[in-house]
């Protein structure tokens, strides 16, 4: 491990006459991650006690255990650096992104993550240019606001709203100054303040927040659901993993069979637009995945031409990116019909909502074994629950539910997603 | 308008001065029966006398300090330099005096003294004369500072010069001073310090440029436009004051800035316009604000060398290239 990513804490010597000190206590338990200005221990020296904040954030490596007394300059503790720490890979890649002023400005507007994107710019820089203009989903813009680079990383740091600080620089900047007196200020106020600062609704979050909202608003939506048995997708799916010698996901089955009822059924593959209902040619599904920093729907084209252990790597890899924070903006949009998988949770059934500008959802249930009359005997079948979700104003009750029928019929006879359609 | 050229510009202008206040007179290493190592006097000593027009020795701390010293009893004096290169000589007298005159006096003295400098590389006159030290003294408080880049500028910037009540370096880049261009014959035409000229709008690079380089980024600006790259090319006139206004306002139209002098790139006036550019408009910036100028070399004497260290249209190009990522 290099120096580098290591700062070490050190007993320090806060008199002339200092020689020593006991640890009285640690305020952060051996491999918790701190933040620059949390207290970190406290001491005591002369029959005062002292609390020592964290200079640096990090996580912390206790070398010494509160109670004991040492002399001052003893390294008390180590705080690992983010490269060396886990689970901190993410800021890191933050600070990674080159941008230039405004095309961070014009991002965080937009509400647009700027590691995502590539740079055209002087040495790879990411420039307004570079922004997606249309395509990309825009939270409600917000006003800009003028603060200093270090005011910003430190309200970042304090997790400070910077619409609530006052600016007394320049133009009404905000400076540093400015953020400390916001702090203290916070910090001088009683219990007034919930103890966990509200997640801003920004960036990923804000776009969610707005574009289910708008759905929501618009869109009369309604849900079928339907239980289906599923042994035999059960069968299939451990058949074609045997002959394919790794593991594959039921989202690929599902995402094949909704592809080929949309084939089959044309009248759910269809967009509200302004000059009304736009039959769409090609069928592309969205699969919904959840990740750190919220539900994103990475898209795969042509699903209905698409075989299954083909749609299988093409989910896996799309839902890694997605993971990593990596989809392109091109693979979050596009999509003319979304399926969401809730089944690993242990959901029976939901209500999944519409994912605008789409018609139709379908929310999958968990897979579970469940006694089923069949025939005049009751036996235990791998039973599944689908929902459909839709907007009412495009498709009515009857065609819908023939769709969701379908589904269900093509995930009790997987057989007969082996054929493609071209 | 007639036309005229930068060095003819400049004579108009202070003959102009010369006839409408006799308190003005022009000092200076071969002004007088020579006309002027450049030619800018020709004339004038016909015209004026040998005690208006005087020659001196080759001393630039006693030329200036000449000037410096009727400065205080109430003349107007211009001094020419010959070479700018060799304004250190007489630099305790510009720096410490002429500059600090007022201040030290509690506002009593005033130096009212134009020192017309020569600068830029005239061609193989290597390294001792050929420097633009205009931002030598952009450090120094209580110096003006002009580089005009047209006979318009020349002989506008000059009489505003002359007439004022500041110490005023006025930076002549040889190159220009046969180039010649439509002149007011108004002999109280004068261009106000402090005010840049856009000499050319444009929407997607702005470029700064001081001097000699503002021809120079009008050609670029040409070349530019023929592969779409819009620029607006904007001539601060003066260094010291500096439109800062003009400059942000181009800025935040256009986002993209190459900073043009003739002067070395390190700590040349791009320096300067550079930080207070990132001070005052970063949030307009979108990419590295860019300077051209002179490598950090002595200029050399070899043709070959002189043209490798010297920036020229093709930097701007390449540079307005970069930014606009093109």
């Amino acid at each position: 491990m290099s120096n580098e990513n290591r700062y070490e804490v050190v007993m320090p010597k806060l008199g002339l006459i200092m020689t020593e000190a006991r640890l009285m206590e640690w305020h952060k338990p051996d491999g918790a991650w701190v933040v620059k200005g949390e207290p970190l221990f406290s001491l005591e020296s002369d029959k005062s006690e002292i609390e020592i904040e964290a200079s640096v954030n990090g996580r912390l490596q206790i070398l010494i255990p509160a109670g004991e007394t040492v002399p001052v300059m003893t390294p008390v503790a180590h705080l690992l650096a983010e490269k060396v720490a886990q689970g901190a890979a993410q800021s890191t890649a933050q600070n990674e992104v080159r941008a230039t002023p405004k095309a961070r400005a014009a991002a965080r507007q937009q509400g647009i993550d700027l590691a995502a994107l590539s740079g055209s710019g002087p040495r790879g820089m990411i420039v307004a240019a570079d922004l997606p203009d249309a395509d990309m989903p825009k939270a409600a813009p917000q006003p800009t606001i003028q603060a200093t680079p270090v005011a910003r990383k430190m309200a970042a740091e304090l997790g400070l709203d910077l619409a609530k600080v006052t600016g007394t620089g320049e133009n009404g900047r905000i400076t540093r100054d400015d953020v400390t007196r916001t702090a203290a200020a916070r910090l001088a106020q009683p219990q007034a303040v919930p103890p966990a600062p509200a997640l801003p609704l920004t960036g990923l979050r804000g776009v969610i927040a707005e574009r289910l909202s708008a759905g929501w608003r618009e869109r009369p939506q309604v849900t079928l659901t339907a239980e289906v048995d599923a042994t035999n997708l059960v069968s299939a799916r451990q058949q074609l993993a045997a002959e394919l010698g790794r593991k594959l996901s039921y989202n690929a089955f599902f995402m094949a069979a909704a592809a080929r009822a949309l084939h089959e059924q044309p009248h759910v593959n269809v967009r509200l637009t302004a000059e009304g209902i736009a039959q769409l040619a090609e069928i592309h599904v969205g699969l919904a995945v959840d990740t750190d920093r919220g539900l994103l729907v990475p898209v795969v084209r042509q699903a209905d031409s698409k075989s299954i252990p083909a749609l299988d790597e093409e989910i896996s890899a799309l839902a890694q990116r997605a993971l990593d924070g990596q989809l392109l903006p091109d693979e979050l949009t596009g999509g003319t019909f979304t399926i969401t998988n809730l089944g690993a949770f242990g959901i029976d059934a939901f209500t999944p909502i519409v994912n605008p500008p789409e018609t139709a959802v379908l929310g999958i249930g968990r897979i579970s074994p469940r006694p089923v009359v069949v025939g005049r005997q009751v036996e235990v079948r791998d039973m599944v629950v689908l929902s459909l979700s839709f907007d009412h104003r495009l498709l009515d009750g009857g065609p819908a539910a023939r769709f969701l029928q379908r589904v269900g019929q093509l995930v009790e006879r997987p057989f007969a997603l082996v054929q493609i359609n071209n | 308008m007639r036309e005229i050229s930068y060095s003819e510009a400049i004579r108009e202008a202070m003959s102009e001065e010369m006839r409408r206040d006799t308190a003005v007179f022009l000092v200076g290493e071969d002004v007088a029966v020579f006309g002027g190592v450049w030619g800018v006097s020709d004339g004038m000593l016909a015209e004026f006398g040998d005690e208006r027009v005087r020659d001196t020795p080759i001393s630039e701390a006693a030329i200036i300090g000449a000037g410096l010293g009727a400065a205080l009893v109430g003349m107007r004096p211009i001094v020419e330099i010959m070479f700018g290169d060799f304004l250190m000589c007489g630099g305790d007298q510009i720096v410490n005096q002429a500059a600090k005159a007022r201040f030290m006096s509690g506002g009593k003295a005033n130096v009212p003294l134009t020192l017309r400098v020569t600068s830029g590389a005239p061609g193989s006159a290597a390294a001792q004369h050929s420097q633009s030290p205009e931002s030598w003294f952009m450090n120094v408080p209580g110096i003006k500072i002009a580089a005009p880049s047209t006979p318009a500028d020349a002989k506008g910037l000059l009489k505003t010069a002359v007439r004022g009540a500041d110490p005023v370096l006025f930076f002549e880049h040889k190159m220009l001073y046969g180039e010649t261009g439509p002149v007011p014959e108004d002999a109280d035409f004068t261009v106000p310090f402090g005010q840049a000229n856009v000499v050319r709008q444009g929407r997607d690079v702005t470029v700064i440029a001081v001097s000699i380089m503002v021809p120079k980024a009008l050609a670029a600006a040409d070349l530019l436009a023929a592969e779409g790259i819009s620029v607006e090319v904007i001539d601060p006139r003066t260094l010291v004051p500096l439109d800062k206004e003009t400059l942000i306002h181009s800025v935040a139209k256009t986002s993209r800035v190459i900073i043009a002098h003739e002067a070395h790139r390190r700590s040349g006036p791009g320096a300067e316009i550079a930080a207070m550019l990132a001070e005052e408009a970063v949030e307009y910036l979108d990419g590295p604000i860019i300077r051209v100028g002179a490598k950090n070399v002595p200029l050399p004497y070899s043709p070959v060398l002189e043209n490798f260290v010297l920036p020229g249209v093709d930097d701007i190009v390449a540079a307005a290239r970069l930014l606009a990522s093109k």
